[in-house]
């Protein structure tokens, strides 16, 4: 439970520019905003310019007539306009185009992907790559885009500078190239203190998420002493993590203000004794110091561009991984004719990993338009055996036939339509009841259908009691329903979208035996003609099986009608005799 | 559904990025404005005042100079200070929320320190207790015999875990309705009482780590392999264990995400062994398993714990039946008491509740 540690262990995730580019692939970048941009960019550049030209003349004091006056207060007001028109398009619209894009994009790749993915991803973990991490997606295009309109600022305004006094410019360009030693020495610091922070943040964030769930464990086991010293613990890391932000912090400070200072004393000090020798007048001082500035600014933003695409390149590192993965095609294959057939595993093995081994040489058939209930112990493959048949994954050997042909020649689309995949366990979406018990259904169901098919389910005196009945909101995945009440909603659904087949993963969780016969009525009403598969852990739902699966150490070991398993399975007889009171 | 999933999920970042958009539009036009009245305008002054005053002879550049300097130095110092003001308010906004967990009181303030572990039957006397308006118990009356095992079995929502929690005094317990061996739960202290409780509950809470940490969890004193592989054999976790590739120092993820919920189940169930209570107390703690491994997980635990206090709730019948003591709870009062077979005859809720399982089979 040393969190800490934890995070010492984990790699950190290492991708090519190559990669870093190809994510951008299928992304429509704005280009006539990056047109605009360098527009403006370009006239940002003029502007500085020229309002150092005027202070110039002010300065001098030779001209202090309307006629310079006027348009130098115009050019002021020019400044901050330019400045403002930039900055929005680019750190506005620009950025948020991009991430908008590259959200959307991701969004997409997650829907499609194919569900083994989800295996090995928390989805909680999901969440932040949409909402946080793309975010990095726009730093590369923003920051080259920026840096391109920047560049005529720079360019002319060095340029001006020269103009102004060479000499006075090489005093300054020896001071910058002292001071980005000096940064150059920073981003090290900050490159650790970010280290730091990643390695401390998210083992605190992650300690104190898990403690919180599970303060009733903590409390009934007593250790809550124990639990603050880890807290106080960890929270000491995160103080020297946050220790080392601030000192690169307060040194990235002290850097803008370094070169400020360099700056003035190098224009005033050298620009005193040039002025004493008569090289240089008053005026240029001036326009050479706030031209210098803006100068400064310019260079410095070059600086740290570079450590923002580092930086959004990092972010990004996880979202790559995921562009990389193929998304699923669900659309090709053949056309299913048949509305209804047999279906047979022959000799399937499978294994989510491939040291581990969890189906091996299972056969065995779905006969249609009955209702087949596979049993077993917990962790034997069950599950997987549904999952197999909703293709989320394909077997490793062996195959799956529908009728004659293999399923894996239909297309997943269509296939997955005629099966209904129900767990009891499944949460609910947040929405109304009608959305949830419309979700998955092609066609329109109306209000009269939606009432039979609540009757059908058991939830029609829910429904009643509810103040907006079916336009009632479900909040927080169904927590203001009892359980009873959630599998029967996924019932309905079920119901409603009205498939050939049937898969039913049994909810293991304990009902109340008046709610649960509630429920088996519900699922009664739902088995009605059609095929079904159902994963049973209740002897109700076995007993009123057609056909019998018994699946033991990850094959079938017994299949046939009740009174043929009777005869040859023990596991059959000791589930029945554990469920006889 | 992919495709009405992703035009679903297009609405919001599209409204997202409108949002945001706005957001810079207003976020940078207030930076510049205070760029423009810090800067540029302090600079526009001092250039054009500067230089009539320099015509005239008032001033001269050296004065001009440091003049222009400081200005540039001040307007960093105030801006600086609005900008604490700034954060300070935003501050303020954080803090309330944290005083207001803060004025909470702390469990243990009222609580004096007594050596004396809870023992003995607990017994419980006229209990009424309420969440809010809903009303929970109404003058609940019953008892739990030290040595035997008690289930308890109600419709859902009916008050049974409340009455565990009431136990290990997560709630305020109202005075001398529940006691321990004769003697006020309100008199023990607070973490005595808890020490003499080991719950097991349905949701099976994990940490990450390695099965061992997690199955040692709150026990102070030092437990040798053995012991630990002789609780994991009593709740059937020791097959799956010794599968995993390194026995008790396998991590089982964050929140036991590697484990199933009937492996995580049976993992708590040997954490409530290990910790060698008083009483056991197992809140519908093998829910996550089908009745045939939950049966065989029951009957291992009964025979390991031969002799001391468990209390259980469950709505499986199978295990519930051989139970010394069944309790059915019904409307917040104790309907009947007996054993399975007692209560089969005198019982019209507890014969309903049985119905459902299919005595016949």
């Amino acid at each position: 439970m040393r969190e800490g540690n934890k995070a010492n262990k984990e790699k950190q995730v290492k991708i090519h520019w190559k990669e870093f580019f190809h994510i951008y692939k299928g992304i429509k970048l704005p280009w006539l905003l990056f047109c605009i941009i360098l527009a403006i960019g370009f006239i940002e550049g003029w502007v500085f310019v020229k309002e150092s030209n005027f202070e110039q003349k002010i300065m001098n004091g030779t001209d202090l007539s309307a006629k310079v006056v006027i348009p130098y207060l115009l050019i002021c007001l020019a400044v901050p306009a330019t400045i403002y028109s930039l900055q929005y398009l680019r750190d506005g619209v620009c950025v948020e185009y991009i991430n908008r894009d590259m959200r959307k994009k991701l969004w997409n790749k997650l829907i499609y992907i194919p569900a083994s993915f989800y295996d090995k991803e928390t989805p909680d973990s999901l969440v932040s790559r949409i909402t946080s991490d793309c975010e990095g997606a726009n730093s590369l295009v923003v920051q080259i885009v920026g840096l391109i309109a920047e560049l005529s600022a720079l360019v002319l305004s060095f340029r001006a500078l020269w103009g102004y006094s060479t000499k006075l410019l090489g005093y300054m360009v020896i001071g910058i190239v002292m001071i980005f030693i000096y940064g150059l020495a920073i981003s090290k610091v900050e490159y650790w203190a970010k280290y730091m922070v990643q390695r401390y943040f998210s083992p605190f964030t992650s300690y104190i998420a898990q403690r919180l769930k599970a303060f009733n464990l903590v409390k009934s086991s007593c250790m809550e002493e124990e639990e603050y010293e880890e807290g106080s613990r960890i929270i000491k890391d995160m103080f020297k993590a946050d220790a080392a932000t601030s000192l690169a912090l307060g040194l990235r400070q002290s850097f803008a203000n370094l070169t400020q200072m360099v700056s003035i004393t190098i224009v005033f000090v050298g620009g005193s004794i040039m002025m004493k020798q008569g090289i240089i007048d008053s005026g240029t001082i001036v326009a050479f110091y706030n031209l210098a500035q803006i100068a400064l600014g310019e260079v410095m933003m070059y600086f740290q561009a570079f450590v923002n695409i580092k930086g959004g390149q990092g972010s990004l590192a996880k979202v790559v991984k995921i562009m990389d993965v193929d998304a699923e095609d669900i659309l090709t294959g053949e056309h299913i004719d048949i509305p209804d057939n047999d279906i047979t595993f022959s000799d399937v093995d499978f294994g989510y990993t491939e040291n581990r081994q969890i189906l091996n040489h299972v056969s065995f058939t779905i006969p249609k338009g009955k209702m087949t209930a596979i049993i077993g112990a917990n962790g034997e493959g069950k599950t997987t055996i549904l999952k197999l048949l909703e293709r989320y994954y394909e077997p490793q050997r062996g195959e799956i036939r529908f009728g004659g042909e293999n399923i894996a020649s239909f297309s997943k689309k269509e296939w997955r339509q005629m099966l209904g995949y129900t767990s009891q366990d499944s949460p609910l979406l947040y929405g109304t009841l009608r959305d949830n018990i419309t979700y998955g259904s092609e066609r329109e169901i109306s209000d009269e259908e939606l009432r039979i098919i609540a009757a059908k389910a058991n939830i029609a005196e829910l429904v009643d009691g509810l103040p907006e009945k079916f336009d009632t909101v479900i909040d927080d995945g169904g927590a203001n329903l009892s359980g009873g009440e959630r599998q029967r909603l996924t019932i309905a659904r079920a119901i409603a979208k009205n498939p050939e087949y049937m898969l039913l993963d049994e909810a293991t969780c304990n009902l109340d035996p008046m709610t649960e016969r509630d429920v088996q009525g519900a699922l009664e009403n739902m088995m009605d003609g059609r095929t079904v598969v159902v994963i049973a852990h209740s002897y109700t739902t076995v007993k009123n099986a057609d056909n019998i699966v018994v699946v033991e150490n990850g094959t079938v070991t017994c299949q046939g009608t009740q009174d043929e398993v009777r005869e040859k399975s023990r596991f059959f007889n000791d589930f029945v005799e554990s469920a006889a009171v | 559904m992919e495709e009405e999933e992703i035009k679903r999920g297009n609405e919001p970042i599209d409204g997202l990025y409108k949002a945001k958009v706005h957001y810079q539009g207003v976020f940078v036009l207030g930076l510049t404005a205070m760029d423009f009245i810090m800067t540029f305008l302090p600079n526009v002054i001092l250039i054009l005042v500067g230089a009539t005053l320099l015509k005239s002879g008032k001033l001269n550049i050296g004065g001009w100079s440091i003049f222009f300097m400081y200005i540039s130095q001040l307007m960093g110092s105030i801006s600086g200070v609005v900008a604490e003001w700034a954060d300070v308010k935003s501050a303020q906004g954080a803090i309330m929320r944290v005083s207001g967990i803060m004025l909470n009181p702390s469990e243990f303030e009222d609580t004096y320190p007594d050596k004396e572990v809870p023992s003995g039957n607990i017994q419980i006397t006229g209990l009424d207790f309420s969440y809010g308006d809903k009303k929970v118990f109404d003058g609940l009356t019953l008892t739990i015999k030290e040595g035997k095992k008690t289930a308890i079995i109600g419709s859902s929502g009916g008050g049974k875990s409340t009455m565990l929690k009431l136990l290990e005094r997560f709630y305020r317990v109202p005075e001398e309705m529940v006691s321990f061996g004769g003697r006020d739960i309100n008199t023990f202290d607070v973490r005595k009482n808890r020490s003499a409780i080991s719950y097991v509950s349905q949701e099976a809470p994990m940490f990450s780590g390695t099965v061992r940490e997690n199955i040692t969890y709150g026990i102070n004193r030092g437990v040798t392999d053995e012991e630990i592989m002789e609780v994991l054999k009593a709740s059937c976790a020791d097959a799956f264990v010794n599968a995993m590739p390194n026995g008790l120092d396998s991590d089982i993820g964050e929140n036991g995400d590697k484990l199933s919920g009937g492996q995580r189940q049976k993992l708590a169930l040997a954490r409530g062994l290990l910790k060698k209570a008083n009483y056991l107390i197992l809140d519908e703690s093998t829910s996550s398993m089908d009745t045939y491994s939950a049966a065989e997980v029951q009957k291992s635990i009964d025979e390991f714990y031969k002799g001391r206090t468990c209390i259980m709730v469950s709505h499986n019948m199978n295990i519930v039946k051989d139970a010394d003591d069944i309790i059915v709870i019904s409307n917040g009062k104790v309907e009947s008491e007996g054993t399975h077979e007692e209560l089969l005859m005198k019982s019209p809720v507890y014969r309903e509740f049985c119905q459902t399982d299919e005595m016949e089979a």
